[in-house]
């Protein structure tokens, strides 16, 4: 030893005196690690690292007392693996004592975490700190220790200390992942795939993020190497791990593991000889190092085999005999699974009322072990408690425990995630032997635990399992159904899997125990696949799942609907799984737990069932009667014959119809529970109550759209009611002289000769005269009808239709594919449209070509909309001479009307001949409207968007992003639907008739409304009531445009430049008052000094002349539309107040509820 | 000879409607507005000829309802509908993108060719559409002549 030890000095120092000739460190060092032999490197290193004038250039800072210490950058400059490997293995290897302490240490805290007070660690921590220095593991510690006992703010805290200490990069990042994982809100999944997002860029960092982060990938040596050179400025603590990781990343590939001259091998072997640490020994084992033991406590062993007896009583014996910090996880692992056997509810005492993760870990256990119908989220729990720990030597063992419920070492190939756990894990446990690489390394480690341990008979046990000879006595006192399993996990294990089925099947039927029988049952559906017994297999996993959805995880269901697609597609007649409800029943459970890529699939499934029982409908198969698995059809019908099943159906045309056909499945289904004298879920019912309450608010919603045209005839009549009289009664007069009837019919006759050239000189007959009062008459009441500002069409048009309606509709579908971008309120110009622009960053006079292409759009499509609210959908007037609503009174209007009239005697009867005319006038109008929007107004927005798509192509983006062309193609056809929506609007509505209705139900309707205009909004919304508010029909359209006015406002204003917003409404009735208060946040970025103007000139100028002169034009914040609506349409007194507190917007409006609640 | 349109753009239909009539005067011509409608239509095996367009939604449009789910492969999924049921249908595609699907999902036009080719007995061929561009009927003409023709 000390020849080479002195033989190791003298090659340094030759290596040193060369480096010196280079005259240059740094360059000689990295030259020599490049380029010199790593069994060289291995012997030397450590003298380098000593060495003072070497030392700032190979290890600054063995055992840094400050982060700051330690180098920022590492040397860019990566030699091959063996090199890395085996100068980092030298350099452990000199600090081989403290490492022991630091394995030795580490251990205590670990069990500290599980079983004890973790305010205990802090102080644990502290010794460790002083005694070895600060580390990466340290601080990973201490954020675990701050969370486990401070909670979010205190790791939060911790944390910053480190970011704002003068810590190299490479620390500050990796303590703000270890921060990331103990997060509540971060899922394994979710953090799973941020680490996988940073694994794009290849270099070293990334490798030791993931490894440090429990995620291990299959690296490639060069990159192994990579991961070495990177912890080159890490304290040796640390660079040890690192070093550890390499080395049981590269034990997981077997070729490496059956090359004696691997240099890990070699070099491991000597590591495990000189550091007591036994991850650092299996690996050694599993390259053949003889002197590496597997020690396994004896009271372990105990609980093993009294558990393989059924000797449940001395388990827990053995148990309440311990220290609690001496529990292990495998230990909690039995216990959990004993816990649901008779008289054994006392099991996990020992745990109970600890506050332990220990005892969170053994609950858990117990739910996922028993197959338990809470085991999915006792699974996300135990997942996340493996994620936050995940460097943990139990949070391997843990994870083994998962990962064997899917995947039974013992009798399939162990998993790359096995294999890698197993060489985490601390404390011994036989089934590691099945994860270890090579055949060699398993049979090995379970000899030396059986020489250890000789009259164990669950070690005899795992022998048996893997083959190797053990005799009948070992096995002797075993229970008779783990004599049976053992015999199963050998003939599976061999490939015999009809031997295995042949077992199982007999042995199921017998089996108590819900661990057994589960674990039973899942390897019986693997030995059915095997066995290419696909409905065997289907029938079994599906009454498993629907046993408890946790068999779903662990039955091997990817590869049992591999197996059903094989025949998936054959010819319905000849298929033997076509029709069953146990295929859909798979499919689903596939399709919710694993992907969406098969949804397809179990619509057929859904169709094949219908198929089987000749029947169209999902409802009908209950009354078919021809169901003999319960079960099944029970689940088939709750949760396979869901809307998005259903709509695949050819037997339903419509989403109305789906939905009627789900409640239909509903009430068929609690028919059937009804009848089997099963309660009913309330779930159920409040599905059905969802549905029928969306479809009311749909066709409220509908009927709303088509009673946008209308006049409040009685306000109109009161308007002019008194001066009308006095006109009608001289008319009246003017009509009794008789002589009139003369002279029109000489007109009439010199008309009918001559035609309208003829002209006639009135001379101020009575003819003449009563002509002129009856024209007089119905110009006013046209007037009123069409341009009264509280009453007449013209402020309805405003109200209903051109204020929000249109513009929020037309430019709806086009907001939702990104095509067009609101103006910025300031400037006046289109915002950018970065939804596409953002592809262009660096081709900028491309990106200015999209963006004056896409600002053309969204200038012409809203001079389009403009031109319609303000020329189109308008009553014609000098001012307004396109307007196609034409209430023009020509000669032969007035005497038609003057016919009519000729028929009434009563004042009353005359304004409604007169009404009635302008109704059919308007009826006119109204075609012609939607006419001219169905044609030219529809070709117009059409030829738009080709002419945007056009304009693209030419410049060329169809490379960066062709999926605008896809969009311009899709819009087409909203847009034709937007139209048609629109124009459905100008009907005049055959039933206004509305039956009395809750409150919500209007701001239901509200508020669809405004989430189909603003889509690209996620608008979260709740209507608190302190008892429900009954309201007379008559007031719904109005209240439904009330809500929809605020709601309109809240999203225009309140979710600028954002893409949420939050609605609350507060409604309360007493008794002659309805309050209502909206409340909308208004996002950070909000200029609230803005917002506070607003809300005050709102306040000042509601109701007032100058806000009541604004009721026919549109623009503005409609709330002289809501003072128009609360006072004009439904007639009541009311105050509104407008106000901005705590980030939120509020309107308050107090309503005399005199007449309109019911 | 009856022919089925499926195809939810009313001016590309209305287009596909006029081609036909000149290619094959006397031929029948049925329109599907949707996934749904298409299938139920192709499904009844009346048809001699299908020109499919990929991406449709799950119902035909209509003033009371919307139109259901989007589905970006449609066309697709009408085809192996028929492969399942073993409707025999020539089919060829008429699309006026040329990519399909989102995010992973995400195949350009020649990979879904590959794909159709690949896995669909009925399918003829694929047409890019244009409105603005007549050579689709260049290419639709040669697919339904080599089809329909060459034995005449």
């Amino acid at each position: 030893m000390q020849s080479n030890a002195t033989s190791a000095r003298s090659e340094f120092v030759r290596e040193r005196d060369r480096i010196r000739k280079t005259g240059n460190v740094f360059r000689g060092l990295r030259r020599m690690r490049l380029t010199q032999d790593p069994r060289l490197l291995y012997r030397i290193s450590a003298f380098f690292a000593a060495d003072p004038s070497y030392r700032s250039f190979v290890l600054p800072a063995a055992f840094p007392k400050r982060v700051d210490e330690l180098r920022a950058h590492s040397s860019p400059y990566i030699s091959s693996y063996e090199n890395e490997f085996a100068w980092r293995a030298g350099i452990v290897l000199a600090h081989a004592e403290s490492l022991s302490r630091y394995v030795r240490a580490r251990r205590i805290i670990e069990n500290v975490f599980l079983t004890g007070d973790p305010a205990d660690v802090g102080s644990l921590l502290d010794d460790i700190e002083a005694d070895i220095g600060t580390s990466l593991w340290l601080i990973e510690n201490r954020i675990c220790f701050s969370q486990a006992t401070g909670g979010h703010s205190q790791r939060k805290e911790f944390v910053d200390t480190v970011l704002t200490s003068k810590a190299p990069g490479i620390v500050k990042q990796l303590s703000l992942w270890f921060s990331l994982r103990c997060n509540a809100a971060i899922t394994q999944t979710s953090f799973d795939r941020m680490l996988s997002d940073l694994m794009s860029d290849d270099f070293g960092f990334p490798f030791i993020v993931n490894a440090l982060n429990g995620k291990y990938y299959d690296l490639k040596d060069t990159q192994l190497a990579e991961m070495i050179s990177y912890s080159d400025n890490l304290a040796v603590v640390d660079q040890y791990e690192i070093l550890l990781k390499v080395a049981q990343i590269r034990t997981c590939r077997e070729d490496h593991v059956n090359d004696r001259d691997d240099i890990t091998g070699r070099i491991i072997c000597e590591l495990s000889q000189a550091i007591e640490d036994p991850r650092l020994q299996r690996i050694a084992s599993c390259y053949g190092g003889t002197n590496a033991q597997p020690v396994m406590p004896h009271q372990f062993v105990d609980v093993l085999d009294y558990y393989a007896n059924g000797d449940y009583a001395a388990i827990k014996d053995i148990t309440n005999s311990l220290d609690l910090n001496l529990l292990t996880v495998e230990h909690i692992s039995i216990l959990s699974r004993i816990s649901y056997e008779p008289n054994c509810a006392d099991t996990l005492q020992i745990l109970e009322n600890t506050g332990t993760i220990a005892e969170s870990i053994a609950h858990d256990l117990a739910h996922i072990l028993n197959f338990s119908t809470d085991a999915l989220e006792a699974r996300q729990r135990l997942q996340k408690i493996i994620l936050t720990y995940c460097n943990f030597s139990w949070a391997a063992s843990l994870s083994l425990i998962l990962i064997r419920q899917a995947n039974d070492e013992r009798v399939f190939p162990a998993e790359r995630s096995q294999r890698l756990a197993a060489l985490n894990v601390l404390d011994e446990n036989p089934l590691i032997a099945f994860c270890l690489p090579g055949e060699e390394s398993c049979v090995s480690y379970i000899n030396k635990l059986r020489l250890q341990h000789p009259t164990s008979h669950a070690i005899s046990s795992v022998a048996y399992i893997a083959g190797l000879a053990v005799s009948d006595s070992e096995l002797a006192s075993l229970l008779d159904e783990r004599r049976t399993r053992i015999s199963v996990y050998k003939a599976t294990r061999e490939g015999n899997f009809a031997e295995s089925s042949s077992l199982l099947a007999d042995l199921l039927p017998t089996m108590r125990a819900r661990p057994t029988r589960g674990e039973a049952a899942v390897q019986l559906c693997h030995s059915m696949l095997r066995e290419d017994d696909t409905i065997g297999a289907a029938e079994l996993a599906a009454s498993l799942y629907l046993e408890s959805s946790y068999f779903g995880i662990v039955l091997p269901i990817r590869s049992l609907i591999d197996q059903i697609m094989v025949e998936h597609n054959a010819p319905f007649r000849n298929s033997k799984t076509r029709g069953r409800k146990s295929i859909a029943i798979i499919f689903d459970a596939y399709s919710r737990l694993y992907s969406s890529d098969r949804d397809a699939e179990r619509a057929d499934a859904y169709k094949d069932v219908l198929r089987r029982d000749n029947v169209d409908f999902a409802s009908e198969l209950v009354r078919s009667g021809i169901d003999d698995d319960t079960a099944k059809l029970e689940y088939f019908l709750r949760y396979i014959c869901v809307p998005d099943v259903l709509d695949q159906s050819l037997a339903l045309d419509s989403p109305k119809a789906v939905e009627d056909e789900r409640i239909a499945v509903l009430i068929s289904l609690n028919e059937m529970l009804i009848n089997s004298n099963r309660n009913s879920p309330d779930e159920l019912k409040e599905e059905i109550r969802e549905i029928q309450t969306r479809q009311v608010v749909r066709e409220t919603s509908e009927k709303l759209d088509q009673s946008k045209i209308y006049v409040h005839v009685e306000s109109i009549r009161k308007s002019f009611d008194i001066v009308m009289r006095d006109s009608w009664n001289r008319y009246q007069a003017m009509k009794a002289y008789t002589g009139d009837t003369l002279i029109e019919n000489i007109q009439r006759i010199l008309r009918t000769a001559v035609g309208d050239s003829v002209t006639f000189l009135t001379f101020g007959t009575p003819l003449a005269e009563s002509r002129t009062i009856l024209t007089e008459m119905v110009l006013r009441i046209r007037d009123q009808f069409a341009n009264n500002k509280e009453f007449g069409l013209n402020s309805n048009l405003s109200t209903n239709i051109r204020h929000g309606y249109i513009l929020q509709e037309l430019r709806g579908p086009l907001f939702s594919r990104q095509l067009v971008t609101n103006k910025e309120s300031d400037s006046g110009q289109y915002r950018a449209n970065n939804y596409w622009l953002e592809r262009f960053d660096h081709d900028e006079p491309k990106r200015a070509a999209v963006s004056a292409k896409l600002d053309k759009l969204s200038r012409k499509i809203d001079d389009l909309i403009d031109k319609l609210n303000r020329h189109t959908l308008r009553i014609r007037s000098e001012t307004c001479p396109d307007g196609l609503f034409v209430y023009d009174m020509t000669d032969t209007d007035i005497a038609i009307v003057e016919s009519r009239v000729d028929k009434v005697y009563s004042y009353d009867d005359f304004v409604d001949v007169v009404i009635s005319y302008l109704w059919e006038r308007t009826q006119y109008c109204l075609s012609s409207i939607r006419s001219t929007l169905e044609t030219s107004t529809l070709s117009e927005f059409i030829a738009l968007i080709d002419e945007t798509d056009l304009d693209l192509r030419e410049i060329g983006v169809e490379e960066h992003i062709p999926a605008i062309h896809t969009s311009l193609s899709l819009v087409k056809g909203e847009m034709r639907s937007a139209v048609e929506r629109v124009s459905s609007w100008f009907t005049l509505s055959s039933s206004t008739e509305y039956h009395d209705y809750e409150l919500e139900l209007a701001f239901q309707a509200g508020i669809r409304t405004v989430k189909s205009y603003y889509k690209n909004v996620a608008i979260n919304e709740t209507f608190l009531k302190t008892k429900p508010i009954q309201m007379k029909g008559w007031t719904l359209p109005h209240l439904a445009r009330l809500f929809f006015l605020l709601f309109d406002n809240a999203a225009e204003h309140g979710a600028a430049g954002r893409d949420s917003l939050r609605i609350d409404v507060a409604a309360e009735s007493s008794q002659n008052s309805l309050y209502l208060h909206l409340r909308n946040d208004i996002g950070s970025k909000a200029d609230l000094p803005a917002v506070q103007s607003k809300a005050r000139t709102i306040n000042s100028d509601y109701g007032q002349t100058k806000s009541i002169e604004l009721l026919g034009e549109e623009g503005g914040s409609g709330y002289p539309k809501i003072w128009k609506l609360l006072r004009s349409d439904l007639g009541r007194t009311h105050d509104l107040d407008v106000s901005v507190a705590d980030g939120n917007f509020n309107v308050q409006i107090l309503i005399d509820s005199r007449g309109v609640v019911a | 000879m009856k022919i089925l349109i499926v195809e939810d753009d009313e001016g590309k239909s209305a287009a596909l409607a006029a081609f036909i009539i000149e290619w094959m005067p006397n031929a029948e011509i049925e329109l599907a507005r949707s996934l749904t409608s298409g299938l139920r239509a192709a499904l009844r095996g009346e048809a001699d000829l299908m020109l499919l367009d990929m991406t449709m939604a799950n119902y035909d449009r209509s003033l009371r309802d919307d139109r259901g789910r989007p589905h970006h492969f449609a066309g697709r999924e009408i085809l192996r509908q028929l492969q399942r049921e073993e409707v025999v249908l020539p089919t060829v595609v008429v699309t006026q993108f040329g990519r399909f699907g989102e995010e992973a999902e995400e195949v350009t036009l020649s990979e879904l060719q590959v794909e159709l080719a690949t896995r669909f007995t009925n399918y003829l061929g694929t047409v890019h559409y244009r409105s603005n561009v007549d050579d689709w009927k260049d290419r639709l003409k040669i697919i339904l002549d080599t089809q329909f023709l060459d034995g005449i």
